[in-house]
């Protein structure tokens, strides 16, 4: 490769990042752009700002990226019911590749010759970029550096950056690592690498235990419309608002603390810890509603269609033609998962409480055992024995039980 | 047997086979029927076969509406089953789409004609009545759904003694079910297993024995998944007509299978469809040529579920159509040529171009130089970390 010229670096304000904007630098002697997507995460935007600045950042590019992220990244996942194996609604998942596209387009923009990312060789993040990368504009070069770069462990980074006047966070040494967007947060690293650890009450700071969480359950009703939440409470509120409402709300009630060992892409297994309200509670709602209004045969082959769609986002194969063409299945699933479904937040559960559609499947006529009844129990006779008829022959011929 | 439900007006499925021209009788003299209105749809069978039909009911004071469903058949029906490469275990379910097209069609006129019934002539056996009563209740749930033959619990001998007490012709002998897309011959009705269906029974297909000498050669070229041209015959339609024809002659497309029925029955069933057979296959190779690794994967999930909705009768359920989502979105990028030798049986697919193939020779070949590759070797080992995981416990439990 040829040494770039301009580069355009995901940048966070953090240590990593920090370093890596000092490091292309001196190693390239090339312009860099820092480039802060603003996800909703907590970080303070203009500290971050004047710190790539005060690095020698020829240009800051921030972007609000907060309503993007939710309707075109977290919402189709959520009408997907994207749960990596089963658990993880996704956050930091699907937040890579909306960054690396949105990098890309400004390294077009400001006619860069090359992207960089602050990621590690080693974990999921580095592959999301990369794979976005790809399939987004398979000719830039997207530059690694803390796989390239001849600083091996923590203390070399630390000394690194102590040399450039780079703040290193204090509580290093028992340090954790966080990932925050609207859609969730991630926590790793550390102590809680030990199976046997338990989980220290500092390391969550969205949701309360569930044991201290208030003794009044909280009501409220969802409404939705294809499939997307629109609604609290009847009042409409934009993605953003409404996630972050969720966040609150669930967080005081101790709901959507995830923690489970997962199958990370590079073929490693690792405890993993999330806290993510609003994902927690709009999927279960979203999922029950769909149990209403879907039909069987739907609702079946949709389970298939959810794994592999959250197995690609978790990937990080959210550009890859797979990846869309499962979306046009799920958006042609949503057009009748309207209606408002009412949850109970309490001490960590997320419980259905009612739920109301327009489009629901279920005929109280038909399913009652009272004396509404209006189900023909004697067609039910002839059905039986069809269902059976197969079995019948198999067993006639093979035996009894089919053996 | 149950009271039969009394009826005013009903637009009758007809087909000019005998099943549903007794159905116009029975309809009379049992439901007590003040009028029927006899609607043949036409999917392509044949003209003569629609002529021979009016002709047989041409003494009967009835109305009769015709309603074309051809180019519907070919250029929506028929599209969506070559991108969802339809097969039912190697049928290409040409009767299950036209039951359900037909179905659809009237259920229509039987809304216009102001009928409070639809009525159709399957027996209480088959596949087809659950393709019927399916398809007419998810698209005209308000109308009463006969089925006569089955309902009065006819057997084909009762049916023989009826049509001769009132007088109406049919025609003897093996039955079949005729569309563009495959004929369906004797169905369910080759009880044993040894049998062969005689060469002379097949209306496109000859022996490979009696096939030309000379193989045919047919380029057909694809657009977003379906074809649009195959040597000079241009759109489906004629497409479809000149590979029943040319393809059928070198011995191709026979279709011979062990069926699992919608009630879960075997049966033996035998089609031909020389033109689905040829159009499927290049389909499909035309797929691996455009498509990537994780599309065919999980495509192949989506076609069997497809094929499975459309066999039992399922055309217009919500499932099949959001299948269709996916699988539209999937054939973007399907265009390209494949050119066939078709002689003795067997088709051969002798070439392949396309401007949208993901076949690299470039990156493929290990013979450049531009390729390291020993820029591999940590891939594979990352590649290799479960395998590596899985040994390692082995070997903790051997030698423990």
């Amino acid at each position: 490769m040829d040494n770039p010229e301009k580069i355009v670096l995901a940048y966070s304000g953090g240590l990593d990042t920090s370093c890596v904007l000092r490091w292309l630098q001196e190693e390239f002697k090339a312009d860099v752009i820092a480039f802060i997507g603003d996800l909703g995460q907590p970080t303070d935007l203009a500290a971050a700002v004047a710190k790539a600045e005060r690095l020698g950042a020829r240009k800051v590019v921030v972007r609000d990226l907060r309503q993007r992220f939710l309707a075109e990244f977290a919402y189709p996942c959520l009408q997907a019911g994207a749960l990596y194996q089963d658990r993880y609604p996704m956050a930091s998942s699907i937040s890579r590749p909306l960054l690396a596209a949105e990098m890309l387009q400004v390294a077009a923009e400001e006619g860069a010759d090359a992207v960089a990312h602050g990621c590690s060789g080693k974990g999921n993040d580095q592959l999301r970029f990369a794979l976005a990368a790809a399939a987004i504009a398979p000719d830039v070069t997207l530059m690694t550096p803390l796989i390239d770069w001849p600083m091996k462990s923590r203390d070399d980074q630390v000394e690194y950056a102590r040399d450039r006047g780079i703040d290193v966070p204090v509580t290093q040494g028992a340090t954790y690592s966080y990932d925050e967007s609207l859609w969730g947060r991630s926590i790793g690293c550390g102590p809680i690498e030990d199976l046997g650890y338990a989980l220290p009450a500092e390391i969550f700071t969205w949701t309360r235990s569930p044991r201290e969480a208030p003794d009044d359950p909280r009501r409220l009703v969802i409404g939705f419309e294809e499939g997307l939440p629109v609604a609290l409470d009847g009042e409409r509120l934009d993605p953003v608002m409404l996630t972050a409402r969720l966040n609150e709300l669930g967080g005081l009630h101790g709901v959507g603390r995830v923690e489970h060992i997962e199958d990370k892409t590079v073929g490693i297994k690792a405890r993993e810890i999330y806290e993510c309200p609003a994902a927690t509670i709009l999927h279960r709602a979203h999922r029950d509603l769909e149990e209403l209004n879907l039909d069987r045969a739907t609702l079946e082959f949709k389970r298939t269609v959810e794994q592999r769609y959250a197995s690609l986002a978790y990937a990080g194969y959210w550009f890859s033609p797979l990846r869309q063409s499962l979306g046009a299945f799920v958006r042609d699933t949503q057009r009748h998962v309207e209606g408002q479904v009412t949850v109970e937040l309490y001490k960590g559960n997320c419980l259905i409480a009612a739920r109301e559609s327009k489009f629901a499947l279920y005929d109280y006529a038909l399913s009652t055992y009272d004396s509404q009844d209006t189900f023909d129990h004697e067609a039910g006779r002839g059905f039986t024995q069809i269902c059976a008829l197969s079995d019948r022959v198999a067993a006639r011929v093979r035996g009894s039980h089919g053996a | 047997m149950a009271t039969l439900p009394a009826v005013r007006k009903v637009a009758l499925a007809y087909s000019g086979g005998l099943d549903s021209i007794l159905c116009v009788k029975l309809l009379e003299h049992d439901y007590g029927a003040q009028e029927v209105v006899l609607v043949m749809v036409d999917v392509g069978q044949g003209d003569e076969g629609l002529a021979q039909a009016r002709q047989r009911v041409s003494h009967l004071p009835l109305k009769l509406v015709t309603v074309t469903a051809r180019e519907e058949f070919t250029g929506q029906w028929i599209t969506l089953a070559i991108r969802a490469n339809g097969s039912y275990g190697g049928y290409p379910l040409s009767s299950s789409m036209t039951r359900q097209l037909i179905a659809a069609r009237v259920a229509e006129a039987a809304r216009r004609e102001g009928c409070d019934a639809v009525a159709e002539g399957s027996t209480g056996k088959g596949n087809d009545q659950f393709r019927f009563h399916n398809t007419f209740t998810l698209l005209a749930p308000e109308l009463r759904v006969i089925t006569p033959i089955r309902d009065l619990n006819l057997s084909r001998a009762d049916e023989r003694l009826l049509a001769r007490k009132y007088g109406l012709s049919y025609k003897e002998g093996i039955s079949d079910d005729l569309t563009c897309w495959g004929r369906a011959i004797g169905s369910g009705e080759i009880g044993d297993l040894s049998t062969q269906v005689a060469a002379e029974e097949y209306l496109w297909w000859a022996p490979p024995s009696s096939a030309p000498e000379q193989p045919d050669r047919i380029t057909v070229a694809f657009r977003e998944g379906v074809p649009v041209r195959a040597g000079a015959a241009q759109g489906m339609a004629q497409i479809i007509t000149m590979l029943n024809k040319v393809a059928g002659r070198q011995g191709i497309g026979r279709i011979d299978v062990l069926e699992d029925g919608i009630m879960g029955l075997k049966s033996r069933e035998v089609y031909e469809a020389p033109a689905a057979a040829v159009l499927l296959a290049l389909h499909r190779d035309l797929e691996r040529l455009c498509l990537t690794k994780r599309e065919l994967e999980f495509k192949a999930l989506v076609d069997a579920k497809w094929a499975e909705l459309v066999y039992h009768g399922h055309w217009f359920h919500p499932l099949k159509s959001q299948l269709d989502a996916f699988i539209g979105a999937s054939q973007r990028h399907v265009t390209g040529e494949i050119t066939v030798e078709l002689h003795r049986g067997t088709a051969e697919i002798t070439g392949r171009a396309s401007t949208h193939g993901l076949f690299d020779p470039a990156t493929r070949s290990v013979e450049r130089d531009s390729f390291d590759q020993s820029r591999m070797t940590p891939v594979v080992e990352t590649y290799a970390f479960e395998s590596a995981q899985l040994g390692g416990r082995q070997q903790r439990i051997a030698s423990a």
